[in-house]
């Protein structure tokens, strides 16, 4: 029972952006993805839910091939992505959002919008706002909740703190760690190494689309020059 | 100069002994009614090769061009019958005041691009339409409207050209002037601004191209075009109906213009000959006319599809007539006088003084002040925290609510964008603007039109820069098979010519390995050397700003959190948390 | 941000009535209401025209040309049949069912071979498919004047001391309907919420687990029963002619913009004032001739006032 990702290799216009990277989630634990800007972190991601074209590697849920299929199937599978940049449909109204996310589940949309509107109370109270009049932190909260509607067995959350205050980022891990101990499997992206290193079971530093380190976070945060190399270079 | 702009090309000189072969035989060998629909589709041709350049070249679908040919109808038409002036004269009028109403179409399209201004054209042709049907075209009456039923005075036609047969090869002739006076265009600064313009409009502004003006020059020939294309068909029928320029009409110029090729004199060719021979075929063999718009309609889907570069491009293709496309302007011998220029002297600092931006309710530029003192400065930060937004207030994208930015005595937020290119003010964008449409070498040169400087000492700036970066052997390969390096060095080069002040990187190295990177970071280095200018470079690489520059200012979150010495501040914990997001203890 | 939508509500309103009172000043209040009942019918008709387009373009990103010429093909056979003495009601539902077999068609074939094109291409491109249809339509019914006619054209209902026909008021009420029926769709189905989100991102919808192709078929569906419907409508009201339904796609289009390409209000709003102004220009002895340009002159002053104040275009944005 994992989330796997095997020596996957995305191309843009014929320029590998990630390269032969492997790793891999088990349910209810978390793994972390850092390194600086372009370092191929959202690829990765994209490529793993099914929006970009993957060249080489594969991925597997469970045991089931996901590599190059539709991003709806790959969402039927279990997988849910949230893209970076608080990405929302932002002419819809909050409820909506959430609802749009969960039409794809054949029963229990009730239960899992109270399940989530319980974990937003700020979106409870929001319902019929349209989204894209939300702050940043909030329009975060819906990106968030996308996922958690939908009741993914897998979650790939891409730099969910970007541009966000430190408080409403420390919330929003929170409920990445509540979802880790419900059960959940996460691939976590972060710039923010130390928020990342406090939340994640294992880590991987990407570098220019390669693995430039993996192992335990104690391991890094023991050794912060593999880091140091990694953003500012050797 | 010359030299370039009269160079022909293999695609040109085929072009050429076609027109001949159609001045020369083809009057001589067709008669009766082919005359007559032969000269339609010589007007046409000229009618299209307007639409197309505009897509080609700027990118903008005008579906109004069979209405502009109407007007050009009517003009020469009024003119006829009202005064006893030669046909040359009105012929020209109906091209200028067509010309102008071009213009006046061009007013919208300041603003609207892409589907938008697609539908606004339409909406005026649909208007042309409409008038031509109600008013009627002037046959010989009284009056500005001058319509006098059943009735229809004689059209004069050009001395030199009385006759059917005669009246053919002057289109031809027209024709042929049209063409060429297109590609004149494409050639010289006009084209280059296009291409930037295509590529984008804040590149373009920022290039120092005066946006709004050549956008209306290109409505204005396209109008032109139409304006004498419908004169000369006024000429050839000697009288015209409202239901010859239907809104429907403009609809398929444009789409058999794509059909044909828009890149190419054979395309406009191509496309008439669909639009005018091919349903008098139809006809002459019994079939029902009608059947070619199922022709052109498969035509159209085929070309969007499969070839985008229409029938002419496969055609040019298949007899390998064409080598590149994108042709040189200048020759080769143009280029060894690189010389290199008298450097600009700049003692003075870049002072940005207590800069705010707000969009919407957010933040995103704070009361920034900062004062580059040395010759290569960064600006660093995370995602989002206002180092493009800064750069844009430099460019004039972005207005301040507060603040300003001054050089050299200079209030940069004072002068308009386009103008500020003239100042001294250069700029690369976070993806490299350069236009696929150009050649390197013109693509940098794009950069020095409309500073009113001499020719040839551009070319030799332009050569001397290319030489900098280490460009010159690609000088004439056409900007899209420039791989990513090779469109980053050229950016490079559009920022060292025209004696700049200020140069202003925004993400030079994105996208670039470090081998790449490092050597981006010497020619950045360099640019002192050669020009004298300041240079300001944003970077996530802290890498390369470490490499590069002596000082950096630090943004975050719209706030300033540190400025000094690049050393000193690469250490300071506060911009360590900004960028690890480790707390401070 | 709310007065300022008042205010631009006020003007419409102050300039719709002062059109109206000034062409029909000094007329029979009979007659201008006659005029203005029936430029409501042929305004409705470019709404209806107008919503079908929108509702496809919002989902699916393309502008389609081609459902002038889907109405177009779907109200010739239905006069073919009638002609043959077909059943009426088969007949109209045979022009429906033709018009969203073309619709299906070109969503389902040609469609996703450019589904990456920036949409002026995709319009482009449903443009050669109204040519080809058009060209066999008109190849198989050589020109000739023929007639269409709905039952509903000779029973008349007096509204208000005027006759009008049935067929006039459902093109009227259907305008309405259709524009009720698909924001109730749109606002209250599953598959309507898939597509609002479908319009607003794309990308993202698809992340969601959203059957994008599904979705796209349904509005491909929908906007060729439309064109069906408007098709019938059009040969009726106006001339059973293939060419001058086909390009009834062009008044439909302002319509849309009038609506921003997006709001389904505006659309009708739009389409019914076009409608309006046309129709009582017949009354004003200088606008007369020029009354079809009505629509064309809304739709671009429509346009600019919704683009004032952008100063750049900046590249990739329509």
């Amino acid at each position: 029972m994992s989330l796997t990702i095997n020596d996957l290799t995305v191309l843009i216009a014929t320029k590998p952006v990630v390269k032969d990277v492997s790793l891999s989630v088990a349910p209810g634990k978390v793994t972390a993805i850092i390194g600086a800007n372009g370092a191929g972190k959202s690829e990765l991601v994209l490529a793993a839910a099914g929006m970009l074209h993957v060249s080489k590697g594969f991925v597997h849920v469970d045991g089931q091939d996901i590599t190059n299929e539709k991003p709806e199937a790959i969402r039927h599978a279990g997988v849910a992505a949230v893209p970076e940049g608080h990405r929302i449909l932002p002419n819809l109204s909050v409820d909506d959002n959430l609802r749009a996310a969960g039409s794809m589940l054949a029963t229990g949309l009730v239960e899992t919008l109270d399940k989530t509107y319980t974990i937003f109370p700020e979106l409870a109270k929001r319902k019929s706002q349209i989204a894209g009049t939300l702050s940043g932190g909030q329009q975060q909260m819906v990106a968030l909740s996308h996922a958690l509607v939908s009741q993914p067995k897998y979650v790939l959350l891409d730099e969910m703190s970007l541009g966000l205050a430190p408080l409403i980022v420390k919330r929003l891990m929170g409920v990445a760690k509540d979802m880790a101990t419900a059960g959940t499997g996460i691939i976590l992206i972060e710039q923010f190494t130390e928020l990342a290193l406090d939340l994640a079971d294992y880590v991987c530093v990407l570098n220019d689309g390669e693995m430039h380190f993996s192992g335990v976070p104690s391991l890094l945060q023991s050794h912060p020059e593999i880091l140091k190399e990694a953003y500012f270079g050797s | 100069m010359d030299s370039g702009l009269f160079r022909t090309t293999p695609s040109g000189r085929a072009g050429l002994l076609f027109a001949l072969f159609a001045f020369f035989v083809l009057p001589a060998v067709v008669g009766g009614q082919w005359l007559k629909i032969f000269t339609s589709t010589g007007c046409f041709v000229l009618a299209i090769s307007g639409v197309a350049f505009m897509y080609a070249r700027l990118g903008m679908v005008s579906l109004t061009q069979v209405g502009l040919m109407g007007v050009g109808g009517w003009v020469v038409l009024r003119l006829n019958h009202a005064f006893d002036l030669p046909f040359e004269l009105n012929f020209l009028a109906a091209g200028v005041i067509t010309s102008g109403f071009g213009m006046i179409l061009a007013l919208p399209a300041l603003r609207l691009r892409g589907l938008y201004l697609a539908l606004v054209t339409l909406m005026a042709a649909g208007g042309f339409e409409i008038i031509f049907g109600t008013f009627q075209f002037p046959n010989g009456g009284e009056g500005f409207w001058g319509v006098k039923s059943s009735f229809s005075a004689e059209f004069r036609r050009p001395a030199i050209a009385q006759s059917d047969e005669a009246y053919m090869r002057y289109t031809i002739f027209v024709c042929a002037l049209g063409i060429l006076l297109i590609e004149f265009h494409r050639r010289l600064a006009p084209g280059r601004a296009w291409a930037l313009i295509k590529r984008s409009e804040a590149a373009a502004m920022s290039a120092g191209v005066n946006v709004t003006l050549y956008k209306t020059w290109a409505f204005g020939i396209a109008g032109l075009l139409a304006g004498i294309s419908g004169a000369l068909l006024a000429g050839s029928l000697g009288l015209l109906s409202g239901s010859t320029f239907r809104a429907s009409e403009s609809i398929m110029v444009f789409a058999l213009a794509i059909v044909g090729g828009v890149n190419y004199w054979l395309g406009a060719i191509v496309a008439a000959t669909l639009f005018r021979i091919l349903p008098a075929l139809l006809n002459d063999w019994g079939l029902d006319a009608d059947l070619s718009f199922v022709i052109f309609g498969a035509g159209l889907l085929h070309a969007v599809i499969y070839a985008p570069n229409g029938i002419a491009g496969q055609l040019m293709e298949l007899g390998s007539v064409v080598g590149n496309k994108i042709e040189p302007v200048f020759g080769r011998l143009r280029i060894q006088n690189s010389a290199a220029k008298e450097k600009t002297e700049l003692s003075a600092s870049i002072e940005i003084s207590d800069v705010s931006v707000h969009f919407g309710g957010v933040v995103a530029l704070d009361n920034i002040s900062a004062s580059f003192t040395k010759q290569v400065s960064g600006i660093i930060g995370p995602n989002g925290a206002g180092k493009t937004t800064l750069m844009n207030v430099f460019s004039g994208f972005v207005s301040p609510e507060g603040g300003s930015v001054g050089i050299d005595g200079q209030i940069l937020t004072e002068l308009a964008p386009h103008k500020r290119g003239h100042w001294g003010l250069r700029r690369s964008f976070q993806f490299e603007e350069i236009a696929d449409d150009l050649t390197v070498f013109d693509n940098v040169l794009a950069q020095l039109d409309g500073m009113g400087l001499n020719p040839s000492q551009n070319a030799s700036d332009v050569a001397h820069a290319l030489d900098i970066v280490g460009m010159s052997e690609h000088s004439w390969r056409p900007a899209v098979e420039l791989n990513n390096f090779e469109r980053r060095l050229t950016d490079v080069a559009k920022c060292l010519v025209g004696s700049p002040k200020v140069i202003m990187f925004d993400e030079p190295a994105a996208g670039l390995s470090s081998e790449e990177t490092d050597k981006l970071g010497e020619l950045i280095l360099s640019i002192d050397k050669h020009t004298g200018a300041k240079t300001l470079v944003i970077d996530h690489d802290v890498d390369l700003i470490a490499k590069i520059c002596e000082e950096t200012l630090v943004l975050d979150f719209g706030e300033r959190i540190a400025f000094g010495k690049t050393s000193e501040i690469l250490s300071d914990p506060k911009v360590r948390a900004a960028y690890l997001g480790v707390e401070e203890s | 941000m709310r007065n300022l939508k008042h205010l631009n509500w006020m003007i419409y309103l102050i300039a719709m009535v002062a059109i109206v009172l000034f062409l029909g000043s000094g007329k029979p209040i009979k007659i201008v209401g006659l005029f203005f009942v029936s430029g409501l019918a042929i305004g409705s008709l470019y709404a209806l025209g107008g919503i079908g387009i929108v509702v496809l373009y919002r989902a699916t990103g393309v502008l389609n040309f081609a459902n002038g010429a889907a109405g177009a093909a779907g109200v010739m056979l239905a006069w073919q049949f009638a002609d043959w003495g077909i059943w009426g009601p088969f007949t109209w539902l045979v022009a429906i069912f033709v018009a969203l077999i073309i619709s299906l068609v070109y969503g389902r074939l040609i469609a996703p071979l450019l589904a990456w094109r920036e949409p002026v291409v995709k319009a482009v491109a449903t443009l050669g498919f109204a040519l080809i249809i058009l060209g066999i339509v008109s190849f198989i019914w050589e020109d000739d004047p023929r007639k269409f006619a709905l039952p509903s054209d000779k029973i008349g209902v007096y509204i208000l001391g005027l006759r009008v026909t049935v067929t006039r008021l459902i093109a009227f009420a259907a305008s309405i309907c259709i524009v009720i029926g698909i924001y109730f769709y749109l606002y209250h189905t599953k598959v309507g919420l898939q597509m609002r989100s479908l319009a607003n991102d794309r990308d993202l919808s698809a992340l969601l687990g959203i059957p994008i192709l599904k979705v796209e078929t349904i509005a491909w569906g929908i906007s060729g029963v439309i064109a069906g419907f408007t098709g019938l409508m059009f040969g009726d009201l106006i001339r059973l002619e293939p060419f001058v339904i086909t390009f009834m796609v062009i008044p439909s289009i302002a319509a849309a913009v009038c609506g921003r390409l997006d709001n389904l209000i505006l659309v009708l709003i739009g389409g019914l004032s076009m409608g309006v102004i046309e129709s009582l220009l017949t009354l004003s002895q200088v606008f007369k001739g020029v009354r079809p340009i009505a629509p064309f002159v809304i739709a671009a002053v429509v346009l600019l006032w919704y683009q004032r104040g952008r100063r750049l275009t900046f590249s990739g944005t329509d």
